[in-house]
């Protein structure tokens, strides 16, 4: 086996009623890269990210999360193991206030197992009410501390969910379409804060329509087309690829 | 603030464990005592209920069984001469943490619909079981011969005494339910409930946290049986019967889902409502249906929450 | 050898009576996401209008008829004032408020007829036993009861499978967005699919009466049978109901009668005679706990569409 990365797709198969979704997929994502997946419309890319995150099972292969073999594991034991993730359509806690739902996550970074002491202890809003204040901060938030996410505005809750999955300090991030439905002006800013902040420090992988994005961020980039990679290559070497522009315009003259 | 809350809670719940005392020594009849202590006992049976309802989004319609479970399990310990109160307290803590644990563990693989009517399910096969089992005096239920006893501490039928224990007994339960709730694992219950997707992604184990609170739950409704069983001297199969696990849903909602006092309210509100209604009527469930009915569509907040705008209107802040 | 078979028809009657109810409550589910504890009660009411009926005209058989149609009515109103103000609400609210009307109807029939079980005598055709092949006899009225519940739904197979507003339902249980965007007068259809389940518990009451004895809170033991069949058929589906239904009459009505026996192979007289009822009343629910822990969404869940 040659060096193996953080996260490893291997052999991946899968199938829902005679058609296949997946076939024999292999993804490896080296550690501190942006690894994009990218791919037309029902190419397989929301069914592999569900089974990388234990959302569902394969029917045949493995995934390896932080070189321990996953395949088995379940969606709470592949984030235990560091997998961390933001979502297509936002997921928080609508009912509790933004402070708690950075709390929620500051609380899973010390330990998302229960233990006895969580039965007692009453503690953890004060201890870790500094720390949500830093990160609040940090990603402009801080005037929405007491709100509920409902009441904040599309881009601030993306940022919101995007601080939740960094804070619990994750080995791998996995960004599921974060600039969709974002303003121009927001989707820059997401870039330049993916660009100057996260590039580098921990391995992403990066689902994302935005051509523009995906070819900024990318060190690796990663075409699925019908259920099968396509091609696995630097940004340019894929831009450059007749079969992927092929891919790519036949999709087009579907629409 | 922890110490504060805690006060608050120690404060209110003594409040209302006294009233039953001032009004019998008002009217000078212990025998309203009687009904006091129902709503204490209801309170607890309620809270727990809450803790699951309210904070863990799980609607248990079969949460009476465990009053059942709690009473019968006093009542055959009493009747074969084992009458010690800490003997009953663990017995029905490890009785109703079991079936707790088997019934959240088949409940919890099914949510909404399906949660509802199998815990339904789940609770009528121990009401049959009380019913058609002579070991459990089948139809009839079981007369308890003794009350708990405290090493000869207290005297069980001396109504002040016995209104005293059930009152102790009922606010360190519920202040044990509050705390939980307001605990870190509380949080994590709400987080549970609120998204559990994201919960899971952030390495909670949604399935664990979710059985835990069922769990813990069942064994306060236990607790709640062991001093029904010790207030009516008798275990009956109608206390585990589905119309009681409904009634239990009917007080938290009156009261207020998810508010701390709510089912405390609520049970003092159900019990003083049926009191009045039956001392006019046999009839009293013809004006309490169209009731209950009326609040659930129009009064969402229950008593709680309008206690909360009150209080909030006067500057103070609750919970 | 007889007394088994006797048993399966017993079995069958009781399967079919169960079945009527269910689907009512299945297709209030499934079309509406509605969960109607209040179903039982309209049982009962079914019993109740066929005793008054069968009074003022006379006849046993326009009485199941009228109650059937009664029952309609009330479903009908019940849908208008009440069910439709809760459809958008969580279930617990609809539980909440279908558990203030059962309070509310067993108390007013209690009030209207008293506790104790009304009787009304069957007509003189349908009295004593039925001579059936292989030298069987079985009471006349059980085969008239079989025979009634399997024409109700024959009836209402047809006309899920082969009118328009059947169709429609088929089309609200697995997709309750197409329906709506189809321009279908939606309220239109919740408020058939309500007075239709309320006909077939009403017939199913007015059938039962005799069978079972006519008194306050006779739904509600019925209306509990009944969400173990719609669970362990799957909510939603017609065809579930009716397996589950069978299984469900079966399994009670033959461990009620042989549980005991059974057990006194393994156990003492003593402890059989004791465990015996007790298990037999609880064998359905253990059913369904054990089908449910398999498969939490039941044995024939319809597809749903988003």
């Amino acid at each position: 086996m040659i060096e193996a990365g953080i996260l490893e797709v291997r052999g991946a198969h899968k199938s829902f009623g005679g058609i296949i979704a997946l076939d024999d997929v292999y993804l490896s994502l080296a550690p501190g890269e942006v690894h994009a997946l990218i791919g037309p419309n029902g190419a397989g890319k929301t069914t592999l990210v569900s089974l990388i995150c234990g959302e569902q099972e394969l029917d045949a292969g493995e995934v390896y999360i932080n070189r321990i073999n996953a395949t088995r594991l379940s969606v709470h034991a592949r984030a235990r193991l560091g997998l961390s993730r933001t979502y297509q359509l936002t997921q928080l806690f609508p009912d509790l206030s933004v402070g708690e739902n950075i709390l929620l996550s500051l609380v899973a970074r010390d330990g998302s197992r229960l233990r006895v002491g969580q039965f007692v202890s009453e503690r953890a809003a004060r201890r870790f009410a500094d720390e949500i204040s830093c990160v609040l901060e940090e990603y402009a938030l801080h005037d929405h501390r007491d709100a509920l996410p409902g009441e904040l505005s599309h881009g601030d809750r993306r940022r919101l969910e995007l601080a939740m999955a960094i804070v619990r300090d994750p080995k791998i991030l996995l960004l599921d379409e974060p600039l969709a439905g974002l303003s121009a002006a927001d989707a820059d800013a997401l870039i330049e804060m993916i660009a100057q902040k996260l590039k580098g420090a921990i391995p992403i992988l990066l689902i994302e329509h935005d051509m523009d994005a995906v070819f900024s961020l990318a060190d690796t980039v990663t075409v699925l087309v019908n259920g099968k990679v396509l091609m696995t290559g630097r940004p340019d070497s894929v831009k450059a690829s007749k079969e992927v522009q092929l891919a790519y315009l036949s999709e087009e003259d579907d629409f | 603030m922890s110490l504060r809350s805690a006060l608050t809670d120690t404060l209110f719940l003594l409040v209302a464990a006294s009233v039953g005392p001032i009004v019998a020594l008002w009217t000078g009849d212990t025998y309203t005592l009687v009904t006091f202590q129902r709503i204490l006992i209801v309170a607890v049976a309620a809270a727990s209920l809450n803790m699951i309802l309210g904070y863990g989004g799980m609607v248990n319609f079969g949460h009476a069984a465990f009053l059942g479970i709690g009473a019968y399990a006093v009542g055959l310990l009493a009747n074969a001469g084992i009458t010690n109160l800490g003997a009953h307290i663990v017995t029905v803590i490890i009785a109703s943490g079991l079936v707790g644990l088997v019934f959240g563990a088949i409940a919890l693989r099914t949510s909404s619909i399906f949660f509802i009517m199998i815990t339904l399910a789940l609770a009528q096969i121990l009401y049959y079981l009380a019913v058609s089992s002579s070991t459990f005096g089948g139809d009839d239920g079981l007369v308890i011969d003794e009350r708990s006893t405290l090493g000869g501490l207290y005297d069980p039928f001396d109504p002040y005494q016995f209104y005293a224990l059930v009152a102790a007994f009922s606010v360190v339960l519920i202040l044990m339910i509050n705390h939980l709730v307001r605990s870190d694992f509380g949080r994590r219950l709400v987080a549970c409930r609120d998204n559990p997707v994201r919960a899971e992604a952030l390495g909670f184990n949604v399935f664990a946290t979710k059985l835990s609170a069922f769990v813990l739950s069942c064994i306060f409704c236990g607790l709640a049986g062991l001093l029904l069983a010790n207030q009516t001297e008798f275990a009956s199969p109608d206390f585990a019967s589905w119309r009681r696990s409904g009634e239990l849903l009917v007080i938290v909602i009156l009261g207020g889902t998810g508010k701390l006092y709510g089912p405390l309210i609520g049970a003092f509100a159900f019990i003083l409502i049926e009191h009045t209604l039956s001392q006019y009527t046999t009839h009293w469930a013809i004006i309490f249906g169209p009731f209950l009915i009326l609040a659930v569509l129009f009064f969402r907040s229950g008593l709680a929450g309008v206690m909360d705008q009150i209080f909030n209107r006067l500057g103070w802040r609750v919970q | 050898m007889h007394l088994f078979i006797e048993q399966l028809l017993n079995g069958l009657q009781f399967g079919i009576l169960l079945f009527l109810i269910a689907a009512g409550l299945t297709l209030i589910f499934g079309v509406m996401d509605f969960i109607n504890l209040s179903h039982g009660s309209i049982f009962m009411m079914g019993a109740y209008f066929s005793l008054v009926f069968q009074r003022l005209t006379g006849s046993f058989f326009i009485a199941i008829v009228l109650a059937g149609i009664a029952a309609f009515v009330l479903g009908v109103l019940l849908e208008l004032l009440l069910a439709r103000r809760l459809y958008h609400r969580n279930h617990l609210d609809q539980v909440l408020v279908t558990f203030g009307l059962i309070l509310f109807a067993n108390e007013a029939v209690t009030i209207i007829w008293g506790t104790q079980a009304v009787y009304s005598g069957l007509p003189e055709s349908l009295e004593g036993q039925l001579e059936l092949p292989f030298g069987i006899s079985y009471p006349t009225y059980r085969i008239f009861a079989i025979g009634v519940g399997a024409l109700v739904g024959l009836l209402l197979y047809l006309f899920i499978q082969r009118t328009r507003i059947g169709m429609l339902v088929r089309a609200g249980a697995t997709n309750r967005e197409t329906v709506s965007v189809m321009g279908v007068n939606i309220s239109f259809l919740f408020t058939i699919v309500f007075g239709l389940g309320a006909l077939l518990a009403g017939i199913a009451g007015a059938v039962a009466g005799p069978i079972l004895s006519v008194q306050p809170g006779m739904g509600e033991t019925v209306l509990i049978l009944s969400f173990v069949v719609v669970v362990i058929g799957g909510l939603g589906s017609i065809r579930g109901a009716l397996f589950a239904a069978m299984i469900v009459g079966l399994i009670d009505t033959l461990g009620r009668a042989y549980l005991r026996d059974i057990l006194s192979t393994i156990l003492s007289p003593a402890a059989a005679s004791d465990a015996g009822p007790a298990l037999a009343s609880m064998l359905v629910y253990i059913l369904m706990a054990v089908i449910l822990f398999f498969k939490p969404e039941g044995l024939m869940p319809i597809q749903k569409k988003r």
